[in-house]
């Protein structure tokens, strides 16, 4: 049954008042991501619940006309609900990556919650998750990095951080060619956060530019469709128009693949054949 | 109408965690209001309410309450069990399941993590939540992991469409046992019913609702999988400055001005495979025999392919 979340709110309000009696309304509001409006509605019907008979000795008491909540007589629902099996879950998996960032308490804390799930659940984050914090707080602060990337020394300002195809990439401003440049989270051999705040220059040069190329996929469209972001339901067995940035980039996919996709271009194809002539040389005699 | 309906449940709540006694279903249609129509309807209701509450984690308990027959059924919610209860936690304790939930705030989940949060600020311990440490969310989170969770705890079948290697839909009927994740992927682990045997799925794979049978399995022993195929050694030769990538994973042996030779360690040999394709020809496997035979097999393949 899907989770009735009003329902789960309204429960969680009492509790929450009763441990922050006085709060103002704005505040609470904020706190469960509703507005102010909502509140009020979900306030006036826990106005009219109580014990059995419903007489206003029974009902619990609130106060919020003056902008600052109150609870009274809430005795049975003061105490928070228990966390659902899900909840557990999802506690586990983030104490599973506290401990990866090193926390040998959340470690311990762990064996307590996973006594209590009735299932089996892990998360391992993993090489792509090295330097996330720093990340996040540089861009938050608007430090500059220095990274070492590709046996190279670079200084950039980051501004965003995502994830594609299970990969975890940051764009930053990087200094050294002056431009944008996307870094993949694996590849970073070692950051460190600098002294001092930076912007990223609000228009820096060439926007990136899209090309598009035809390919026929010959075996293993799963992972071909995942690796290149082609939309479900596209008819793969047909040759299909895909986007690229970068033509090495194209090429060195394409080689990755063996023989399951085909570049159909003639300009790329000759230099398909280029690098596969050369790479079977190195295998000859 | 909906707001009658949270009223009633949330008055339900209140009489069942108040009553020391068990109460039967005509007693607490008397107390509690909103319960009307027909015995049948009411009934109906009252199973509904039962189930909307269970996924809170409200559990209503039910016992015989005659001691001569055992068709009259009592029921209340017991206080100990109702209540948020992890055993005695410290104020660190606290603050580091404030930073777990946190963790999920940007996913499918965000809703039940401010939930949670918010319950643990309402545990009346003093805890310092206003300064939590910026922490990394929670990656790739599937949508469907909810449902997911929700049938391991159940222990109910599940049936699903699910995109085979070559990206055709096929159905799956499995018992699902343990969910994991795995270079930043989440995967299921399930008992397939029809193959009868143990596989992984990977969650982003599965196209579609997910649908739970009534039919429950008895869950063996088990562990979760920490990896998929054995790792592969491979001996390799790379030209300097040409391909950084395998450079970085490179354990150097021996070199020379244009080449570097040393050994690296891949996830899976199929992995080896389309790395080592994809830096050609800026590299050279030199062992296993068995992999060089896969990459030169490829690279002949593909001569094939864009002879013309």
């Amino acid at each position: 049954m899907p989770i009735n979340s009003r329902l789960a709110r309204l429960i969680d309000l009492v509790p929450y008042i009763s441990q922050h009696q006085g709060i103002p309304i704005s505040q609470l509001a904020d706190k469960f991501a509703i507005s102010k409006d909502e509140l009020e509605k979900d306030l006036w019907l826990l106005y009219c619940c109580g014990l059995p008979g419903q007489t206003p000795l029974e009902l619990m008491e609130f106060s919020f006309e003056d902008g600052y909540v109150t609870v009274r007589n809430a005795d049975e629902l003061k105490r928070p609900r228990s966390l659902t099996q899900t909840e557990l879950a999802t506690l586990i998996v983030g104490l599973d990556l506290l401990s990866n960032l090193g926390s040998k308490p959340a470690e311990e804390l762990r064996k307590k919650l996973s006594a209590k799930f009735s299932g089996q659940i892990a998360y391992k984050p993993d090489q792509n998750e090295r330097y996330v914090p720093e990340i996040l707080s540089a861009i938050q602060s608007n430090n500059v990095l220095r990274i070492k990337y590709n046996s190279k020394v670079r200084e950039v300002i980051p501004f965003e951080l995502y994830s594609e195809n299970g990969s975890r990439y940051v764009r930053a401003y990087c200094k050294s060619v002056k431009d944008r440049r996307t870094f993949k989270l694996s590849r970073i051999e070692a950051l460190d956060i600098l002294e001092g705040k930076e912007l990223p220059p609000n228009s820096v040069g060439s926007e990136d530019t899209k090309f598009e190329t035809k390919i026929r996929i010959h075996r293993q469209a799963r992972l071909v469709r995942e690796a290149l972001g082609i939309p479900i339901g596209v008819n793969t067995s047909e040759p299909i128009t895909i986007q690229y940035f970068s033509k090495n980039w194209l090429l060195d996919l394409a080689l990755s693949f063996g023989g399951a996709i085909e570049l159909l271009e003639d300009r790329l194809r000759s230099e398909m054949r280029e690098r596969i002539l050369a790479s079977q040389n190195l295998y000859l005699g | 109408m909906a707001s009658e309906k949270n009223e009633r449940l949330i008055n339900l709540v209140i009489a069942l965690l108040a009553t020391k006694k068990y109460l039967t279903k005509n007693q607490i249609f008397r107390a509690v209001a909103g319960y009307e129509g027909s015995q049948e309807a009411t009934d109906r209701m009252f199973e509904r309410d039962k189930e909307e509450l269970r996924s809170l984690g409200i559990q209503i308990e039910m016992k015989g309450i005659d001691p001569l027959f055992d068709d009259e059924i009592g029921y209340r919610i017991i206080p100990d069990r109702y209540r948020f209860d992890l055993g005695p936690l410290t104020k660190q304790e606290i603050t580091l399941l404030a930073l777990a939930s946190q963790a999920w705030k940007e996913s499918a989940l965000s809703d039940l993590a401010r939930s949670t949060y918010l319950r643990l600020e309402s545990l009346g311990v003093s805890s310092d939540f206003t300064d939590l440490p910026l922490t990394p969310t929670i990656a790739n989170v599937p949508e469907n992991l909810p449902a997911l969770l929700e049938a391991i705890d159940q222990r109910k079948f599940i049936e699903f469409k699910y995109f085979n290697q070559e990206d055709y839909l096929e159905s799956r009927k499995v018992a699902p046992y343990g969910i994991y994740s795995l270079n930043q992927r989440w995967y299921l682990y399930a008992h397939d019913a029809d193959r009868e045997d143990l596989r992984s799925y990977r969650i982003d794979r599965i196209d579609g609702e997910i649908k739970r049978s009534s039919k429950s399995f008895d869950l063996p022993e088990f562990t979760l999988p920490d990896r998929h195929f054995p790792s592969i050694q491979a001996l390799v030769e790379i030209q300097r400055d040409l391909a950084p990538e395998l450079l970085s994973k490179l354990e150097i042996l021996n070199e020379t001005d244009d080449w570097i030779r040393g050994t690296v360690e891949f996830k899976s040999e199929n992995e080896a495979i389309s790395q080592i394709l994809k830096s050609s020809p800026n590299v050279r496997v030199i062992e296993p025999v068995s992999l060089v035979k896969s990459v030169t097999q490829a690279l002949s393949e593909m001569v094939a392919l864009y002879a013309d």
